[in-house]
């Protein structure tokens, strides 16, 4: 009994910090919509801020504790909103989300390079070695110090939400943003306000939970997962429901570390689950909330450009990638051709996400750990038949749909959370689980260190060589590029886009909205799985420790910077990620393309489309209509490659040229274009070339009218062609009503 | 036995009872009006009726068939479509991948003798959209954008066709031609039901006008009945006004 009441009071603790994190992540979604993935991340940020100035600076606490939480924290806060999160607004949901892992990923880059993950930091716990004796338990002063903590947090919440004039506004704002605006409410003053609250709750949760977890980046940037969990029981809305959470999760956890030892048959097996708590009551969670009604998506002129790609175009692009892939392989040495190889796999599982979040309107964190799960499938099948691939596709599309299934009843945001909780589930229990057995069969994932994977062998061909492996994997990706294409021009594609548009509406023609969300998120973990079989014929060797969550969500973020719904998005991200080249160029920053990565994600609320559709592409586009442009620059290259197998000129020579001469095409080509356009006007009167699109209200100031213009005025406003001889000058005389 | 059947249909959001005990019917080969004040609890109905809002207490019947624990998907493959007054189109799509995403889904259980593209270019030209076919939807004015959602929902083959106030947004032409429009797909056998604010077009196509005030129905009878009513009156125009100044 006086253990259990032990136990009680360490999960009492711990609850209490997930409470007050928690606490703040819901503040901050619900007053201002924005789902803050980095909220663990900022606690993390605070922590190190906390330790660096108490221990590196050696500022007495309170000092420290004051300017970490009162001053930095709520600064920092006001920056977010500012800087980033303002902008945002009117984005979908989607970037929103993503715009704050991006900031997680920046924050967690950040800390790793500041402060170097490899040196011990040792911590101390407010007022070591004071204890307390209540009811007959020694609980420390830290302990007594975190309760007090959660209790004010929680009265102080409160206060502010139902006895402030600026909390009633805040809890105003939740419910109609503009409606509260009207009533008078400042909802620039109030977002800012519940940042600068959420980032200190964050900071709080952050600073105390540090000692008695190790400072370390990783754990308390997923301390994210645990607050969510206990969110999630309130319906990310609730605050005393969110604190039942944190409750629940706090002596789930602790018990369970309690007990586990008294557990003789299998206790490995449940140690090893012990981390996965707060994911395995996410998961119990999401499946008891009720089903979410179906909303509208309120119509808005979406910047969104959705491009029908052509056949005639995606291959070319197909053909352009192995070419090019070719012109690399016998350029580059084998010891590049190693990390170079790499490439495709994680292309295709960038690729994956495309018809997922870019034509569905959904989001999965999760890619990566769904190849990690193809790379397993091909090792345990073994041997190098393409059946393994085959068997890779329906497994991982199979668990794909399994762990998309509760969530997919509810918003968006939820499969976000779920699928993020089972990327984290799986690096921390499911690929260190020990080897078991069921019915007689015994399974071993990765057979106690590391598997091999092995690259598939058709018709006695093999592609064990790295050149042979590299084309290969440019050939892979590209039949599954193809596949993409075609989903997009058939009829489930039209179907995504048309749910991702509106979800009420579909249903009420007939569309199972929830069987259409499970059968894209299984194509797309499908695909991811394949993409990891690539990959992993690419490493040989896999361990569970090969791939992390963070890894995963680097690739969704290349994703969306370039561009969720192009092909190219998908190279870039395969590039960035698999080509060494920033490691090679800044050996001493290990950090920077996290860093890259996640501030490069920030800027996403101005660009939502990614700078393929809004940069590349317009200018691409000017040159097909050039095409001796293109047939000089496809030679050039061509000579280029000539010279270099003729050991003319080194790689550097022909990857600056080529990249340089890639880089000045567009724009010589639309010069040459306007030339053109200008000689061809000169003959016929003067036609000056206009930008493609004219805003209307500035149609007659920096386009000249023309008839076509007119129609379309007409059309947007709703009014009846003028007869004929008004059109160019309305004439006088007496207009009536028509 | 009507088509389609609503008794004692209630729903509560928290405290507020924005549907009270609504009992109504839409017959076949019939325009059904249902019209009210704003907030009078009209579109919740249809939300209702489509499944997307589940109500507290109160069954829908479709054909005799008990459909109210059915998602709305199950309730559209039973003959139920429906326009929303907040346009819900699917922007990034064209027109004519509008209609024809609603014709693909349709194909399966709407014995439809065209292929989807045929049936969404036949049922294009109907609404008058022929000109636009290949703008995207989100760059209609909202009149035209109403017309996309009725060829989209008539995509499904319907037997109820629930549409929610179709006409504001169009112009007094296109209002006309609209009428037309309503009356013949009632006279191919449909239950039309309407919510509209524009009188002239409900007293002119309704064959039967429901009137629902702050969640209850106040009164329900042919447009004549309706026209007269002083308690309709009442609810929309004031208590001091007459009779004579609809």
């Amino acid at each position: 009994m006086r253990e259990f009441i032990n136990f009680g009071f360490s999960g009492l603790t711990t609850a209490a910090i997930y409470a007050i994190a928690a606490s703040g992540l819901v503040l901050t979604y619900t007053t201002t919509g924005v789902f803050n993935f980095a909220h663990g991340a900022i606690g993390m940020v605070a922590a190190f801020t906390y330790w660096e100035m108490r221990f590196g600076w050696g500022w007495p606490a309170p000092v420290a504790f004051v300017v970490c939480l009162l001053v930095l924290a709520p600064l920092f806060g006001v920056l977010l909103e500012v800087g980033i999160f303002k902008r945002l607004e009117g984005t979908s949901d989607v970037t929103k989300l993503v715009v704050t892992i991006a900031l997680m990923l920046g924050l967690f880059g950040a800390a790793n390079w500041i402060w170097s993950p490899s040196k011990d930091r040792p911590s101390r716990t407010f007022y070591q070695g004071h204890v307390v004796k209540i009811i007959g338990v020694r609980l420390s002063y830290h302990e007594v110090t975190v309760l007090v903590v959660a209790l004010l947090v929680a009265v102080g919440l409160r206060m502010l939400l139902y006895r402030t004039r600026v909390g009633v506004s805040m809890r105003a704002s939740v419910d109609d943003r503009s409606l509260a605006t009207l009533n008078g409410a400042r909802p620039a003053r109030i977002a800012m306000l519940s940042w600068a609250v959420g980032v200190m709750l964050a900071a709080l949760a952050g600073i105390l939970i540090a000692p008695t977890l190790q400072l370390s980046q990783y754990s308390l940037t997923l301390l994210i997962i645990d607050a969510y969990a206990a969110a999630v029981i309130g319906r990310l809305r609730s605050l005393p429901m969110t604190f039942v959470g944190a409750l629940i999760l706090g002596l789930a956890n602790d018990y369970a570390l309690g007990y586990v030892s008294r557990i003789h048959t299998a206790e490995q097996y449940f140690q090893i689950l012990i981390p996965s708590i707060p994911v395995i009551v996410l998961f119990i969670a999401l499946l008891i909330l009720p089903q979410a009604r179906l909303r509208g998506v309120r119509l808005q002129r979406t910047r969104e450009i959705a491009r029908m790609p052509t056949w005639w175009g995606s291959l070319f692009f197909c053909a352009v990638v192995v070419m090019g892939t070719v012109v690399v392989a016998t350029v580059v040495s084998d010891a590049d051709l190693v990390n170079l190889q790499r490439i495709w796999g994680i292309a295709i599982i960038g690729l994956s996400l495309i018809p997922l979040v870019g034509f569905g309107g959904q989001i999965s964190l999760c890619q990566l750990t769904f190849a990690v799960i193809g790379m397993i499938v091909v090792a345990h099948v073994g041997g190098h038949t393409p059946l393994a691939w085959l068997w890779a596709a329906l497994i991982t599309g199979f668990v794909g749909g399994l762990i998309a299934l509760p969530a997919l009843r509810l918003q968006g945001i939820y499969l976000a959370l779920s699928t993020a909780a089972f990327a984290v589930f799986c690096d921390r229990s499911i690929f260190q689980f020990p080897a078991f057995t069921i019915f007689g069969h015994r399974f071993d994932l990765f057979q106690a260190g590391s598997l091999t994977v092995n690259r598939p062998r058709l018709f006695g061909l093999g592609v064990e060589g790295f050149k042979a492996y590299f084309i290969f994997g440019a050939v892979v990706f590209c039949i599954m590029a193809l596949i993409v294409v075609a989903i997009r021009r058939g009829r489930f594609g039209h179907r995504l886009l048309a749910m991702k548009d509106s979800p009420a509406a579909v249903s009420t023609l007939g569309l199972n909205v929830t069987f259409t969300k499970f059968a894209v998120f299984s194509t797309s973990a499908a695909m991811a799985g394949i993409g990891g079989a690539l990959y992993g014929g690419a490493l040989h060797a896999v361990d569970g420790m090969a791939v992390d969550f963070f890894a995963g969500l680097a690739i969704i973020m290349l994703m969306v910077i370039a561009g969720i719904d192009s092909l190219g998005a998908a190279v870039f991200a395969g590039f960035f990620l698999g080509a060494p080249v920033l490691q090679n160029v800044f050996p001493s920053l290990k950090q920077l393309s996290t860093v890259l990565v996640g501030f490069a994600g920030i800027g996403l609320g101005m660009n939502p489309n990614g700078f393929i559709a809004n940069n590349m592409r317009p200018q691409w586009d000017v040159l097909l209509e050039e095409p001796a442009v293109i047939v000089g620059l496809i030679g050039t290259l061509l000579a280029l490659w000539g010279l270099r197998l003729g050991h003319v000129i080194n790689n550097w020579t022909f990857a600056i040229v080529s990249i340089g001469l890639a880089a000045v095409t567009p724009p010589i080509g639309g010069v040459i274009h306007q030339r053109r356009l200008a000689r061809a006007a000169g003959a016929g009167g003067e036609v000056k070339e206009r930008p493609a699109t004219v805003p209307l209200e500035w149609l007659g100031i920096t386009a000249p009218y023309r008839p076509e213009d007119i129609a379309k005025m007409d059309r947007v406003l709703d009014l009846k062609p003028l007869p004929e001889e008004r059109v160019p000058v309305a004439q006088g005389g007496s207009d009536g009503p028509p | 036995m009507a088509l389609l059947e609503l008794t004692g249909v209630t729903v509560r959001f928290g405290g507020l009872i924005a549907v009270d005990d609504v009992s109504l019917n839409a017959e076949a080969g019939l325009i059904t009006g249902l019209i009210g004040p704003n907030g009078a609890g009209k579109t919740t109905l249809f939300n209702v009726v489509t499944g997307l809002e589940k109500p507290t207490r109160g069954r829908v019947t479709l054909d005799g068939e008990d459909i109210t624990s059915y998602p709305p998907y199950r309730r559209a493959r039973r003959g139920m479509a429906r326009t929303f007054q907040r346009l819900e189109l699917f922007g990034t799509l064209t027109v004519r991948e509008n209609v024809e995403v609603a014709a693909g889904i349709a194909v399966r259980w709407a014995d439809a003798k065209e292929s989807p593209p045929d049936l969404a270019a036949r049922l294009i030209d109907r609404v008058g959209l022929s000109a636009v076919a290949d703008e995207r939807a989100d760059a209609l004015p909202t009149g035209q954008g109403r017309l996309v959602e009725l060829a989209r929902s008539l995509a499904t083959n319907p037997r109820v066709l629930l549409l929610d106030e179709p006409a504001s947004g169009q112009s007094t032409s296109e209002t006309e031609h609209f009428a037309d429009l309503l009356r013949a797909l009632a006279a191919d056998g449909m239950a039309v039901v309407l919510v509209e604010h524009d009188m002239n077009l409900v007293m002119a196509v309704c064959d039967f006008i429901n009137v629902l005030d702050f969640g209850s129905l106040l009164v329900a009878g042919p447009p004549e009945q309706v026209r007269s009513d002083p308690a309709v009156l009442a609810a929309y125009l004031g208590s001091e006004w007459q009779a004579d100044a609809v």
